[in-house]
């Protein structure tokens, strides 16, 4: 009596396909909105092999809903999402607007809300359709890069899906996609594309990327190269991290950043002489005016763009008792909001 | 011609003596009596007394002596190895029992690493001078009971009286006394007995061959069931955790008892839920596993034409036939049972792809988690109790899993034993 | 007689249910409006409440309810309140089994039909109701214990989140000056409801030391209460949470077990869960039950069954009404107020009692 009732569901592992990846980009097709793909990982008989197989499916339609439902009709399998690490939206539909499908990855409940995010340029298909040398499971080369970018790509801060989802809900924290280029059969993260609650409206270029990554989530290993007049050097930096505050005065709004970072080692890039203690300490210094000087750079032209990634809409209401116009007060706030910035370079003995 | 019953039997002897002042007659079961006991202790002094007073107060002196009226009673002391003395009108009762039985030897079935060798002895006598031996208290009692009504089987009844708990005392004499079956042999026939439910999986008494494992849990306030005939003692009331204790555990350093201990539930865990766990995951949500090793497991399974559950039984049952092969066979082939079963079978079984490695390595998983469960009658259960739980899983997935443990766990938590709870922490 | 631990993990067990199912939604509707000062309202009413509680059922220590209250109470009175208290109890028990259900076959099973699961279900936990106290007792520890530990990793995977701003954390936190809601502390009430159990269950516990164990059970309650209201707010961001309505389990779906065979967090918490959402339906089912007994109407072995297959009956034929979530949410906010009016009622009874055997 059970076994049909439950007969449905039964569906053995080797019966099942496992999308590991799922891209939307908009369609060539007229009258359709999106073109859905989805990266399926095939299992493969022999764990003794290396590589990985994978197949794609690729769908014209109106919504997501209904790409899933048509790609359904396209497998033998029974298509399970339960393992989708990467959503690559192409970059057509991310000036378009990517909420929405947010949104709705976000209400799925089969879908992790760890699954990354990525702009895909030029679009979704040409990113999926890369094939790595070696791989464990197709599509864990995207996971694994976005994972790694977390702790050591100075470029990239990978955004997961349930941190989009809240940086579009919530008002004065604005969202931030790393863009992932395929450039000469090679595949490219350092650069972050800005949004404006629904679609992108900057894309940074990767030093600017860089900065903002500092300013996020901090950074390790990066590399400076800085021109004295000693000679050109590049110096690796360690660690690296940055803190604000906000400080509201009558009508006038500052912002403290205090950017600590540690450097580590040098390389000469010209036959200069040794280094001496004198010339860490030009090169500190050097160091210190040359980020002071981006960083305001960079934070004026956030501000100048309206966007704000860093937060400080959020820090501002969570500094506040008084919430009956907080938002439209800070909208009034943050375009007349002036920067300070504080580095302190230190170079370590070595 | 008295002793009706007995007589038509080949070693019943009806034995007349005469001296030159009185006369006796003796009557015994040569079987279960020593009869050169009863040539030294009761012949030869018999021909040596002159009078059938002064006879009559030697056979008074032996311990066992009872004067005897009624021709039942007689017969119930005859088939227990007294001899009955008749003179002068009257019947007294000596015992002279010949119970033959090997000598304490080693247990076998309760191995342990370190701690005593001994094991207790189908004798009961003996069986008790070992336990008393062990625990000299003078709390310690020792009752005798017996049960069967065709062949009255002798039980004693140990429990040191301070500790025991009189509840369950009392509710296992009653129940003692309501037992009404023929025959009883051995310890786990007793158990079935006391406990009267038919469907009940769990053994309700813990069986044990082991002296040191009896003294331990009588200072715990336990009672033990001592049978005549059998080497097992029972011990109750018994709680689920006392059957994953092993007498290794004292030995050992506390840090590495516990871990031990630890090991034993975590073997517990994975042999009851393990199988049923891999059809819930396999097919009803892979979603469990990372996608590699999902993967690892749907190409393995690849060439595999049956559905979870059939592949698991099949090997489950075929783990079963083995366990009990290798239980019947002498001791001889067993080996090359478990060899030619367990290696080239299931080599065989995933190169012609029939079955997944990963089954394979589950499957021995099983096998080994459920030996280290110390208790043989604790891990036949669990044995039984795994297949509802794959029925339950292949039904309704990792919610069946989680809906059998449950059950289960009430079901655990609803038994008592000798009115104490059978399952309770601490 | 049994340790009073029996008693805290009752409380415990009410908590850790009610915080994933109903009471969420109707905390965070009012997040903007005082729904953490409500909270932590409840808890302090609540712990007063326990002390009040306990030290009236303390005089009654061994006695069941219907004891207790004979001699006080008419017995018409006293029928009639238990009448009331199989009702509610039994609803309780329902709603929560019902949108268990919803949410098993939304999150594990999606291709399994949702009644079949119900009926299973109900099975097992009417089978169990049946169980005698102790019993009941003794699995609520195994499962309470077995729980612990997942709900310490929980707890643990959120403050080592990366990902978490404290931003979110202190905005939400910031509107803790605003004044509570009578809604929110009957909803931050229930939370803590599980102390009501102890009318049942009192006959086989033996008296508790409330003034000693308050310290310990506030600072698990706050605790509690504090990763009940955070941790779905640090993963989904304050304003984000209104659009979701299982938000525990959206959160739980935010976290990431990243040395660990199982990766998601989610399917772990959703099996945990069950076992402890049925082991609550399986309390409350055995408390009607038991007040049915008290008001002396479940003697006798086929009157039971009788009660039992009403009781199954009853179910099935309500599982298609309540099958909406906004219904079952709904038809929640009426029970809550009723239920405390009882509570609330029933306390006072209590309490009436321990006045008149004061002098003694």
């Amino acid at each position: 009596m059970l076994m049909p009732l439950s007969g449905c569901a039964f569906e053995d592992i080797d019966r099942r396909a496992f999308v590991t990846s799922i891209g939307i980009d908009s369609s060539e097709v007229k009258d359709k909105k999106y073109s859905v793909i989805l990266k399926i990982s095939m299992s493969k008989g022999d764990p003794k092999v290396i590589g990985s197989d994978f197949l794609m499916l690729q769908v014209n339609c109106n919504s997501i809903s209904e790409g899933l439902d048509l790609l359904r009709a396209m497998s033998d399998k029974k298509l399970e999402y339960g393992h989708v690490k990467v959503l690559l939206f192409g970059e057509e539909v991310a000036r378009k607007d990517i909420s929405l499908a947010v949104d709705y990855f976000m209400r799925r409940p089969d879908i992790q809300k760890i699954a990354y995010l990525g702009v895909g340029k030029p679009n979704a298909y040409e990113l999926l359709r890369f094939k790595p040398k070696e791989e464990a499971v197709a599509g864990s080369y995207f996971f694994y890069a976005f994972e790694r970018s977390r702790m050591q790509s100075p470029f990239v801060y990978a955004v997961p899906l349930y941190d989009a989802s809240r940086r579009i809900t919530t008002p004065g924290l604005d969202l931030t996609i790393p863009v992932m280029a395929y450039v000469h059969d090679d595949l490219q993260i350092n650069q972050i594309a800005l949004f404006d609650k629904k679609k992108l409206k900057v894309e940074l270029a990767s030093d600017e990327s860089k900065l903002l990554k500092l300013l996020i989530a901090g950074v390790h290993n990066d590399t400076l190269t800085l021109k004295t007049k000693d000679g050109v050097f590049s110096v690796t930096t360690e660690d690296g991290e940055s803190d604000y505050k906000l400080a509201i005065g009558q009508g006038k709004a500052k912002a403290f950043f205090s950017i600590k970072m540690k450097g580590a080692l040098i390389e000469r890039m010209d036959d200069s002489g040794v280094i001496t203690e004198d010339i860490k300490k030009t090169l500190e210094q050097k160091a210190e005016e040359q980020l002071q000087k981006n960083v305001l750079q960079l934070l004026i032209k956030l501000k100048e763009e309206g966007l704000d990634p860093l937060g400080f809409g959020l820090r501002y209401r969570s500094r506040h008792w008084d919430h009956s116009n907080e938002v439209k007060s800070w909208s009034a706030i943050y375009p007349e909001l002036e920067f300070q910035v504080k580095v302190q370079y230190k170079i370590k003995e070595n | 011609m008295r002793f009706e019953g007995l007589t038509k039997n080949e070693d019943f002897l009806k034995r007349e003596f005469d001296n030159r002042y009185f006369s006796i007659c003796l009557y015994y079961l040569s079987t279960v009596c020593n009869e050169d006991d009863i040539f030294d202790k009761l012949i030869s002094p018999f021909y040596l007394s002159s009078s059938s007073d002064d006879y009559v107060k030697y056979l008074r002196s032996f311990p066992n002596c009872s004067l005897h009226t009624g021709d039942d009673e007689g017969t119930e002391r005859l088939l227990d190895g007294f001899v009955m003395v008749a003179l002068n009108g009257s019947m007294l009762s000596v015992r002279m029992k010949d119970f033959k039985s090997r000598s304490v030897s080693e247990s076998t079935e309760e191995n342990v690493l370190q701690g005593p060798k001994d094991g207790l002895n189908e004798d009961i006598h003996t069986s008790m001078n070992l336990i008393r031996n062990r625990y000299k208290s003078e709390s310690l009692r020792m009752e005798s009971h017996s049960a069967g009504s065709k062949s009255k089987i002798k039980l004693m009844l140990l429990f040191d009286e301070q500790l025991a708990d009189a509840h369950a005392l009392s509710e296992l004499k009653e129940k003692l006394s309501h037992i009404h079956v023929d025959l009883i042999q051995s310890a786990g026939q007793l158990q079935k007995n006391l406990i009267k439910s038919r469907f009940n999986l769990f053994p309700l008494f813990l069986t044990t061959e082991r002296p040191d494992r009896v003294v331990k849990n009588l200072a715990e306030g336990k009672i033990v069931i001592l049978i005549e005939g059998s080497s097992w003692a029972l011990i109750g009331p018994a709680a689920f955790f006392d059957f994953f204790k092993s007498m290794d555990d004292p030995v050992q350093m506390p840090v590495i008892g516990q871990f031990m201990l630890f090991i034993r539930y975590v073997a517990l865990v994975i042999t009851l839920v393990l199988p049923a766990l891999y059809i819930a995951i396999i097919s009803y949500s892979p979603d469990l596993l990372k996608v590699q090793f999902a993967l690892l497991v749907a190409g393995s399974r690849m060439s595999v034409p049956f559905p979870s559950y059939v592949e698991i039984m099949f090997m489950l049952i075929m783990t079963e036939f083995l366990i009990e092969a290798s239980i019947r066979l002498p001791k001889t082939i067993s080996p090359t049972a478990t060899t030619v079963g367990g290696l080239i079978l299931g080599q065989a079984a995933t190169e012609a792809g029939l079955v997944a490695e990963v089954m394979i390595i589950v499957i021995s998983a099983v096998a080994i988690s459920n030996f280290v469960i110390p208790v043989n009658s604790m891990h036949q259960a669990i044995r039984v109790i795994r297949y509802p739980l794959i029925i339950l899983a292949s039904f309704l997935g990792t919610i069946g899993v989680v809906l059998g443990l449950l059950a289960l766990i009430a079901y655990l938590c609803n038994l008592r034993s000798l009115g104490k709870p059978y399952m309770k922490l601490l | 007689m049994l340790q009073i631990r029996y008693y805290y993990f009752l409380l415990y067990l009410n908590f850790i249910v009610c915080m994933i199912e109903f009471t969420p939604k109707l905390i965070y509707s009012g997040r903007y409006t005082g729904s953490l000062s409500s909270l932590m309202l409840a808890l302090f009413v609540t712990c007063l409440m326990i002390i009040l509680f306990e030290r009236q059922m303390n005089r009654f220590s061994g006695q069941s309810i219907a004891q207790i209250m004979s001699g006080t109470l008419a017995r018409f009175v006293q029928k009639s309140l238990f009448l009331c208290y199989f009702v509610l109890t039994y609803g309780a028990g329902l709603i929560f089994l019902i949108s268990y259900t919803q949410i098993i076959h939304r999150f594990i099973c999606p291709d399994m039909s949702s009644g079949l699961l119900f009926a299973v279900f109900l099975v097992l936990v009417l089978f169990a109701s049946l169980l005698a106290s102790k019993s009941i007792l003794f699995m609520l520890e195994i499962i309470v214990i077995f729980q612990i530990p997942f709900m310490m990793i929980m707890i643990l995977l959120f403050l080592l989140d990366s990902n978490i701003q404290v931003d979110f954390l202190l905005e939400a936190a910031t509107y803790i000056r605003h004044w509570p809601a009578y809604q929110m502390i009957a909803a931050g009430a229930f939370l803590f409801n599980g102390y009501m159990s102890r009318l049942v269950f009192n006959e086989h516990l033996v008296s508790s030391k409330p003034k000693k164990q308050l310290p310990v059970v506030f600072i698990i309650g706050l605790l509690l209460l504090l990763a009940y209201y955070f941790i779905p707010i640090g993963y989904l961001g304050l304003a984000g949470i209104d659009s979701d309505n299982d938000v525990w389990f959206t959160a739980t779906n935010s976290m990431r077990l990243p040395h660990f065979f199982i990766e998601r967090y989610l399917v772990v918490f959703l099996m945990i869960q069950l076992g402890v959402s049925l082991m609550f339906v399986i309390v409350c089912c055995h408390s009607s039950l038991q007040f049915l007994k008290q008001a002396n109407l479940l003697n006798g072995g086929k009157i039971k069954w009788i009660w039992v297959s009403l009781l199954l009956v009853l179910s099935c034929a309500l599982w298609p009404y309540m099958g909406e979530s906004a219904i079952r949410n709904s038809f929640f906010s009426w029970f809550l107020n009723v239920k405390l009016v009882f509570d609330i009622l029933m306390v006072l009874a209590v309490l009436c009692c321990a006045r008149r055997i004061k002098p003694a």
